[in-house]
Parts: structure tokens; C-alpha cells; sequence
């Protein structure tokens, strides 16, 4: 107790040091409690779902190798019937709607779930009930649940809003249901938008439509089934179903994940990366402290001298010393949750619009009980060198007045903390730097069309009103692009089913003339519906051929353009032109032939960093579907026209909504934000670690400056010159700064492959992000000695002698 | 060699100011063994720093052999001081880290001399000073009055014209502090103009002329009997 007011009193006595010591420890802390919260939010915090632990996803493996390929109805249906290590398998999938009615009219994400949804939740509706298993024929699944936000901001918490009625895209809906409040949706990374309300999936089993596989599907393993068992015994079922159906399945693998994982899966390399990143930067701050608390020891040798005169033991010196930056470690962490707060909130607001699963995270008791290990455990890392060495002075040098030695015995440990500040900054610099550079890499790539002046929204036809395959959707989309095309500031205007680098994707089984594929091996281009302007419009550059015209209709004989890679994988060394591919109808319709007019160029559909698949294009003339995407290519920046075109949507039907407002710039931006993000927080890092290194770096110089003090003075007196004691003070730090970059370049060869996952057409021993990172470190080492040197080059000969 | 004309040097202290010399005239001529003696603070050991180039902040005119020193710049100042002076410490000021023989080379190093020749002027010089074999040792192994051969050693490697000395044997002890003074005698004998800063009247009996300080005048000097002592000294 005595030792630890004692401590107090010393903190207290000497402000600045305190103030630095803690400010450094709560930074590094503060950063570490932030990130480990997204860790611990992402990866390690269970769900906010009832016996979390056994949902699981399951996904079939695609024919280009996609481990998360979605599913029929009627695949679903068949491993709900014959598996047995689920309690029950559903099917789900997003469906976005126009409600109308409530207010203005609006697209609302939403969710379409098989029968037993919310029983497999383990959730009960908090108004009403669930669906019943009769609710999911077609005809009768005109019913709808609320979820507790909807319910509150479009029926202002209406209690009897149950057995009201609904308009959703021009049908009505009986709502039966409202969920309780803290019942969260699945994540956007499952379903599209944060989803509101429920609907029936409403399909039946049907052979023959295997191939439409637009749904996912979530189980419950049976307790006591691991997710191992399940995927084997999952196996047994799809090999029975290759057999029965060999075009169909070229392959039994299924893929079961538990649905944390699933949801984590995307993000768990980038934050081991930013946890390694995290703890480099606290071992920078600890590195730091050490220092500063072994040159403020050397004031305090006297003291020291004397309680062990007085009969201190080693250990009760010890004891002493450790509490003090027990305590400092404390404070800091104490602070550094204060900034951690702010800093996740932060790291929230910044990314939950690009990593969705952001929203889970939150400071909570596993954090704080991490914070408050870490001040521990950093408090006695960078408390207990300094105690040690303090400890460990000869008692007979004790208390000897004009004893002229005013340094511990020796600086090379002192040093050596500085050579290791340099090193880990330098793994952090490289860290950051190939994420910056395959980012900048990423930015080069050719997404195939133009984003610039191009204005997108999302329009969804309600198929009662405006029913797929006829006329309807067709005149709707032709008149509001003729409208908007004659718009002031308009250049070209079209419409596209699927923007590419949107969150949406579209494929459909497609048989090419004349291409043999493996059995089950069907190819599945990327299917756009397009406008015929739309082409021209996103600046998409045809190969061969031509675009769809005007003359491509209804009545006109059935086309296709194919992109540039179909036409290289199906007809290689062929003229493309007038081959035919079959491609699905709508449903219960035949696949009619349709002849291929044109070859464009390929199209960056999933990501810039994915390679493209083959694409096929179709004319909305000939496929009219009612939800596509209005492209419009303007004259000046095109959100100034957002309304305009919006006013021109809702000319052709009042109750017509759109969303998804952006500019192609903005969907660009937004489908690199993820990797923007996980770039500029490491950067955050490396310059954060980088000022703590250089304070480090200033710190040994400079307290080796002080030191010499009286050597400079006589070199000066000597005849040393101004240059001299420069290249003297600058030399010893540039000795620390070449171990430093050599230590750190083998360390960062060594880590960086750890980031290969994360980076872009960059090996993560690039010799250019090395050699600039270097470069950065060492300029800014060189100023953290050069600030120092100039004082000693400063340093008058006369006062520095009569020190004596 | 040396001449002072109405040489000031003042602290700033408070508001006011500290006078730590006060309209010093003093001509030094090739060849003296000059002693400044007088109470502490009486301006010795400044007006020593200021022949030796080591203080730049004082008023008045400093001329040596001709050159105006009052008017150059603080590089040519220095430039002019490694060229002719040596500079002997009561503390003997030599680097811990560094043995006998590198002390003795550091005032080489800061000159255009080559690699060889700096060996060959050490060596020489341990040779003169029968320090051989103590060429590795570190301060720290030898005697008060072993380090203070070292200094001296150090400050004449490079032959300057003039060599200051402050207090060279305050930390000896009599029979050490005999050899430096026997030791300053022959170098003067040989040439040196030495210039030393002392409270010994032994050690002064080394030199040929006395200059006595007070309070920042100079009051007396050996070779000048007509010197008038300032009114502010003898009120006091």
C-alpha cells in the first residue's frame, strides 16, 4: 500500500512524463480494445440468435469452383426430406417489393422464406403468427410479416395492424405477423438490403426446374451433429441425386458452414491481418514507454542507491518500479477504452455501409476483460526491464558525490528498443503499403465500361400490374427511356436486369450450339436483360457484329450478343456471328434457339479482382422483365438529374418507386470499399506506429544529446565544427536506423505472405512497396535525429565545459 | 601575438546586467608564459574562453597577429583557433569512451591530416610525453596526474602557437601538479606562448608575467607597473 501512494506520488510529481506515458499506452490500447471489439464482434461473438451455435448455411459448389453457389427449391426440398443431421432445412432468399398505401411509394428489401423459418429461429411472432405450411402454394401466399422496424415506421406500431391489408408490388397482402424487436434479419451478405418484411417462397418441388437455383438455404444441425457429419451425410443425398439427375449435378459436393463463420468468412483474414497490425503498434507504444521509463530511471539512480543502502531488497525495488507502471499501464488503459469507444463507433460508422457485420460490434465485458489483460500484460512488458536494470546497480557506486557517471551502465539496450521501434514500423509500412499498392492496382483495372457522368436507380415493376414476358413491362421501360433521353443534360439513356459491380448477380444455364460441355457441366453465363441502348449508354465496346437495335422485338427472330470470353470458350478459332445458344424461358416455356449478332467486350461483373466469366445478353424487347436498372449518361455531374429522371418514372406510374440512387462512380467506389477500408485502416496503423517509432527514435537520440553534452563541448573546443557534430549525432542514429530497416525488411519478408489472400496482382515481397517503405521510414528517422543533432550542433563549448 | 583593446563581456541577469569583464587592454607578445590570477569570479576563466575563441558574445576589438578576430565570423573564428591554440582543462575533459592514443588524435581528426600522418604526430607525441605504454588505456585507468598529461599531450599534438591552460593542476596534487608546470616550462622553452589561469603563486612562479583580476578589471600586470587601478576596484 505504501509502495503503491508512493507510486502516486511519483506520477503526480512529474505531470509531463505522466501525461506522455499514458497518452502513448492509451493509444496503443485504445487501437488494440478497437479493433479486438470488431474481432470479437465479427468472429468470436455468438449471434444474436437463439442456439446460434448449430444454424448453419448450406451452398453448392458452382461449376467454375464457387464454394457459395446457391440453390433450387427444389434441391432444398430434397435435403430437408432425406437428410438426417438437421432438425429442419428452409429455403430463403431476398425479394424486394413496392409497398404502396403507407405513405409515399417505396422499395422495400425483404426476405422470402420457406415453411418454418421463424420456428427454426427459435422465434415466435410478437403480434400474430407465422406462416402456415398452406401459405407457401402459389395463390395463397398473398401474406406478409412485419418485421418490429417496418411495423413502427410505415404502421406506427398500428397493434391491430394483423389481418390488415397491404399493397406490395400492386398485389395485396394480408399481414399475419409482426416479429418481436430484437429479432434481427439475416445480414445483407445473405439477403439484399436490410430486409423488413417476410413472404412465402411459395414454389413447389419440380424436376425440372433444378437448374433454377436463385435461393439459399439455413438448418439446424440436430444437437450433437457437427458441421463435418452434416456435410457428409448431405453428400449421400446429393449422390443419389447426381445418379437420377446427371445434368443436373456434375458433382455431390454440397458445402455446410455454420452461419457465423459464413457471415465472418470474407472478413476473417483482413482482421487477423489488422489484429497482427494492432499488436505491433502496441508493442511500438510498449517500446516507447520502456525507454522512457529507463531514461527517467536515470534520474532516479540516487534514489534507488539509497533505499537499497537502507536495506531494500532487490525484489522490493522491484515491486516498487512495476507498480508505477502498473499504474501508468491502468491509466491507459483506462483512457484507452474512452478512445476505443470512439474509435469502434467509428470503425462502425465507417464500414458498416461496406462490411455489413460491423453492426454486431460493441465494446462489451470479453473486451473490457481484453483491455484490462492488455494493460496488465503491457504494464509489466515495459515496466519491468526498467525495474530490473534500476534494481541491478551496484550498490558499491553508491551515493559517491561528483560521481561524474550520470548513465545507466550501458545504452545498447536502449538502443537496441529503438532498433526494434524502426523494424516492427517498417513490417507495419510494408503492411500498408501493398494494400495501398494493390488497391491502387485494383483502381487500374478495366471494369469494361465507362462510370463517369452515368446515373443508375433501381425500378421494380409489380408483376400483377406489369406481368414478365409481356407487353407491359416492354412499353413501360421503351416510353420512360424515349422521356428521359429527351431530358435536358441526357446524352443516352438505357436499362440493364443486372448492374454490373452491383451486390446482385444473374446466371442462367445456357446451351451454346455445337459446344460439348462435361456431363453436369453445363455452362452458367452471366445473363444481362438489356435495353437497346443501354450498351452504348454504359460505353461497353462491341467486338464484332452489332448492338441490339430497335428492330430486335418481339416479333423479330430471337438474338443474343455473347461477350468476348463466351465467344472464345464456346466457339474458339469460330466466327461467333450466327451460332445460336439456347437459353431459358420464363417458366413452363420452351428454350427457344437464339442467334447470336454481336461479340462484346467482357464486363467486370462480381469484382474488379474476380476473372469474367462468360456473359450473355438478351433484349428486354424479347425478355421483358419488370426489374431492371435505368442507366443514364449525362452531360455534367449526373445526381443533379436523380430527380428528374425519378419525376419521369413516376409520369409513366405514380406508384411506381425506385431506389438505389448512385452514381456508376459511386458503385465502382463501392464495390473496392471493402478493401478501401481495410487499406486505410492499416495505413492509420502504419502512420500511427511510424509517429511512435520516430518519437522513439528523437527520444534515444536525443537522450543520448544530453548525455554527450559534455563530449560535444570538448569535441567543439577541440575544433569540431558545426558539420561534424551533426554527422556524428545523425551517424548514431542512422547506425540504429540501418539495423532497424534490416531487422524489419527480414521481418516483413517473413509476415507479409501471411496478406497474400488480400492482396491484388502484387507478391507480397514486392520490392517496390519494400524500397519505398524504407525509403519513408528512413527520411522520417533521419529528421527524428536531425531535430536532436541541430541542438547539439547548437551546444556552446563554454557552458557544456563548465558543467564540471 | 595577442591584442585586447577595450574587450567586454557581460550575463544578462534580471533586468540588469552582469559585468564579468570590464574594458580589458592587454597585448601578449610571442613567447610569454603569461599567468592570470585573482579571487573566483574575477573574470579569469572568462577572459581565458575568450582567448581561446570559445565566447563570442563580447564587445571590443581582438586582434591576433594582425588578423581582426573582432570581425570575422564564428567559423572563421574556429577555423583560426584549431590552427593556433590548445586548450588545457583543470578537468582534463577527455572522452571516457575513448583510450590514451584516440584522446590525443582528436584534435587531428577535426584537420585536413592525413591517416599516416596523424599516426606518426601520435606516436610522436606519446613518444615526448612517455606515455607509450598507456596508449590503450581508457581514462578512467590512469592518475589524476596521468590524465592531465594526456590533456596537455592533446592540446599540443598540433603545435599551436598558444596554449591555455585553466586551473591545469587544481585537481592534482603538489608533486603531480610540479611535472605539468616543469612539463608547460619546456614547451615554453621550446616556443610556446602559454597562457594559464591559476590560484597558485607556485605555479604562477613558472610564468614571466603576472596579470591580476578583480571583479572583472584587470589590476595589475607584471610587465605594465604604470597600470591605474579603476576607481569601482579600489572603492571596493
Amino acid at each position: 500500500m505504501q509502495d503503491f501512494r508512493y507510486s502516486l506520488r511519483q506520477l503526480h510529481k512529474s505531470p509531463g512524463f505522466t501525461a506522455v506515458a499514458v497518452l502513448t499506452l492509451a493509444l496503443g490500447i485504445g487501437a488494440n480494445t478497437a479493433v479486438f471489439s470488431v474481432a470479437n464482434g465479427v468472429l468470436l461473438r455468438d449471434l444474436p440468435y437463439t442456439d446460434s451455435q448449430r444454424l448453419a448455411l448450406l451452398w453448392s459448389i458452382g461449376p467454375n469452383g464457387d464454394n457459395r453457389d446457391q440453390l433450387s427449391f427444389t434441391d432444398i426440398d430434397d435435403y430437408r426430406a432425406q437428410n438426417h443431421a438437421f432438425e429442419n432445412v428452409v429455403a430463403f432468399g431476398g425479394w424486394t417489393g413496392t409497398l404502396t398505401g403507407t405513405g409515399d411509394p417505396a422499395r422495400i428489401p425483404g426476405m422470402q422464406v420457406g415453411n418454418g423459418y421463424l420456428s427454426l429461429m427459435r422465434v415466435n411472432p410478437m403480434l400474430g403468427r407465422d406462416f402456415l405450411p398452406e401459405e407457401q402454394i402459389e395463390g395463397k401466399d398473398q401474406v406478409i410479416i412485419l418485421t418490429y422496424g417496418l411495423w413502427q415506421s410505415r404502421f406506427a406500431g398500428d397493434a391491430g395492424v394483423v389481418g390488415k391489408q397491404v399493397s406490395l408490388s400492386g398485389k395485396p397482402y394480408t399481414v399475419v405477423g409482426v416479429t418481436p424487436k430484437d429479432f434481427p434479419m439475416l445480414p445483407v451478405t445473405l439477403v439484399d438490403g436490410p430486409a423488413q418484411f417476410y413472404r412465402p417462397v411459395a414454389e413447389k418441388h419440380d424436376d425440372r426446374q433444378r437448374l433454377s437455383r436463385h435461393l439459399r438455404a439455413i438448418a439446424r444441425l440436430k444437437p450433437g451433429v457437427s458441421i463435418p457429419q452434416a456435410a457428409s451425410d448431405l453428400e449421400v443425398v446429393n449422390r443419389g441425386l447426381a445418379k437420377q439427375f446427371p445434368d443436373e449435378y456434375s458433382t455431390p459436393d454440397i458445402r455446410v458452414v455454420k452461419l457465423r463463420d459464413d457471415i465472418a468468412a470474407g472478413l476473417r483474414p483482413q482482421i487477423l491481418v489488422l489484429l497482427g497490425a494492432i499488436g505491433f503498434l502496441l508493442l511500438i507504444a510498449c517500446t516507447n514507454l520502456s525507454n522512457l521509463l529507463l531514461a527517467r530511471a536515470i534520474g532516479r539512480q540516487k534514489e534507488v542507491r539509497i533505499r537499497s543502502a537502507l536495506g531494500a531488497s532487490r525484489a522490493r525495488l522491484v515491486q516498487q518500479i512495476l507498480i508505477e507502471s502498473m499504474l501508468i499501464a491502468l491509466c491507459g488503459g483506462t483512457v484507452g477504452i474512452l478512445l476505443a469507444f470512439g474509435g469502434t463507433k467509428a470503425i462502425v460508422a465507417i464500414g458498416a455501409r461496406v462490411i455489413p457485420q460491423l453492426v454486431n460490434v460493441s465494446l462489451d465485458g470479453r473486451v473490457l476483460l481484453f483491455t484490462i489483460g492488455l494493460s496488465l500484460a503491457t504494464g509489466l512488458l515495459f515496466g519491468l526491464v526498467p525495474a530490473l536494470r534500476l534494481s541491478a546497480i551496484p550498490l558499491s557506486d553508491t551515493l559517491k558525490e561528483g560521481t561524474r557517471t550520470s548513465s545507466l551502465p550501458h545504452d545498447t539496450f536502449r538502443s537496441g528498443l529503438a532498433v526494434s521501434e524502426i523494424a516492427l514500423s517498417l513490417v507495419l509500412l510494408a503492411g500498408a503499403g501493398l494494400l495501398l499498392r494493390s488497391f491502387s492496382k485494383l483502381y487500374g483495372v478495366d471494369p469494361g465500361f465507362r462510370s463517369d457522368r452515368t446515373l443508375t436507380m433501381d425500378i421494380g415493376l409489380p408483376s400483377a400490374k406489369y406481368p414478365e414476358g409481356t407487353e407491359k413491362p416492354r412499353a413501360f421501360y421503351q416510353e420512360l427511356l424515349e422521356r428521359i433521353s429527351r431530358l435536358p443534360g441526357v446524352e443516352s439513356a438505357g436499362a440493364v436486369s443486372i448492374l454490373p459491380l452491383g451486390t446482385n448477380f444473374d446466371t442462367a444455364g445456357a446451351e451454346p450450339e455445337g459446344f460439348l460441355h462435361d456431363p453436369g457441366k453445363m455452362p452458367y453465363p452471366e445473363r444481362y436483360v438489356v435495353t437497346p441502348g443501354y450498351l452504348r449508354t454504359l460505353g461497353i465496346r462491341l467486338v464484332r457484329g452489332r448492338f441490339f437495335a430497335d428492330a430486335d422485338n418481339q416479333s423479330a427472330p430471337l438474338v443474343v450478343l455473347v461477350s468476348n470470353t463466351a465467344a472464345q470458350r464456346w466457339w474458339p478459332d469460330q466466327d461467333p456471328i450466327g451460332r445460336h445458344v439456347k437459353m431459358p424461358g420464363f417458366e413452363d416455356r420452351p428454350q427457344p434457339w437464339r442467334t447470336v449478332v454481336g461479340v462484346v467486350a467482357d464486363v467486370k461483373q462480381a469484382s474488379l479482382d474476380a476473372p469474367t466469366s462468360a456473359q450473355v445478353y438478351l433484349p428486354h424487347a424479347q425478355y421483358s422483365i419488370g426489374d431492371l436498372t435505368v442507366v443514364v449518361r449525362t452531360k455534367s455531374d449526373p445526381l443533379n438529374l436523380a430527380d428528374e429522371v425519378r419525376r419521369q418514372v413516376m409520369k409513366g406510374d405514380p406508384e411506381q418507386a425506385v431506389s438505389n440512387i448512385a452514381s456508376m462512380e459511386q458503385v465502382l467506389s463501392d464495390s473496392i470499399s471493402s478493401r478501401r477500408f481495410s487499406a486505410a485502416l492499416l495505413g492509420t496503423l502504419a502512420v500511427l506506429g511510424l509517429v511512435l517509432a520516430s518519437v522513439g527514435v528523437y527520444g534515444v537520440i536525443s537522450y543520448g544529446v544530453s548525455q554527450r553534452t559534455r563530449e560535444i563541448g570538448i569535441r567543439m573546443a577541440l575544433g569540431a565544427g558545426q558539420g561534424e557534430v551533426l554527422s556524428l549525432v545523425v551517424g548514431q542514429g542512422m547506425k540504429l536506423l540501418l539495423l532497424g530497416i534490416a531487422v524489419g525488411t527480414f521481418a516483413a519478408w517473413l509476415l507479409t505472405p501471411v496478406m497474400s489472400g488480400l492482396l491484388f496482382a502484387i507478391r507480397p515481397s514486392d520490392p517496390l512497396t519494400f524500397a519505398s517503405s524504407t525509403l519513408f521510414l528512413a527520411l522520417v528517422a533521419v529528421l527524428a535525429c536531425y531535430i536532436p543533432a541541430r541542438r547539439a550542433a547548437k551546444v556552446d563549448p563554454m557552458v557544456a565545459l563548465r558543467s564540471e | 601575438m595577442i591584442q585586447l583593446k577595450n574587450i567586454e563581456r557581460s550575463y544578462k541577469a534580471g533586468s540588469g546586467q552582469s559585468w564579468v569583464l570590464r574594458r580589458i587592454n592587454l597585448e601578449i607578445r610571442d613567447g610569454e608564459f603569461i599567468t592570470f590570477m585573482g579571487p573566483s569570479g574575477a573574470g579569469k576563466s572568462s577572459l581565458l574562453n575568450i582567448l581561446a575563441l570559445l565566447d563570442d558574445a563580447w564587445q571590443g576589438e581582438y586582434w591576433f597577429r594582425d588578423q581582426a578576430v573582432h570581425e570575422m565570423k564564428r567559423k572563421q573564428r574556429a577555423e583560426l583557433a584549431k590552427r593556433n591554440i590548445g586548450m588545457v582543462f583543470q578537468s582534463y575533459h577527455l572522452l571516457d569512451d575513448l583510450t590514451v592514443q584516440e584522446n590525443i588524435d582528436l584534435p587531428l581528426s577535426y584537420k585536413d591530416i592525413p591517416r599516416r600522418e596523424r599516426q606518426s604526430l601520435v606516436a610522436d607525441t606519446l613518444d615526448r610525453f612517455q606515455i607509450v605504454a598507456k596508449k590503450d588505456l581508457y581514462p578512467s585507468q590512469l592518475s589524476g596526474g596521468q590524465q592531465q598529461l594526456v590533456g596537455i599531450a592533446r592540446a599540443v599534438i598540433h603545435k599551436p602557437p598558444l596554449l591555455l591552460a585553466d586551473e591545469p593542476t587544481g585537481n592534482l596534487h603538489s608533486g603531480q601538479a610540479k611535472e605539468i608546470m616543469e612539463l608547460f616550462r619546456g614547451l615554453n622553452q621550446q616556443g610556446t606562448t602559454i597562457v594559464q589561469v591559476t590560484h597558485s603563486e607556485a605555479n604562477a612562479g613558472y610564468g614571466s608575467r603576472i596579470i591580476q583580476l578583480r571583479d572583472g578589471w584587470l589590476i595589475s600586470d607584471t610587465a605594465n607597473p604604470s597600470l591605474t587601478q579603476p576607481a569601482e576596484v579600489s572603492a571596493s
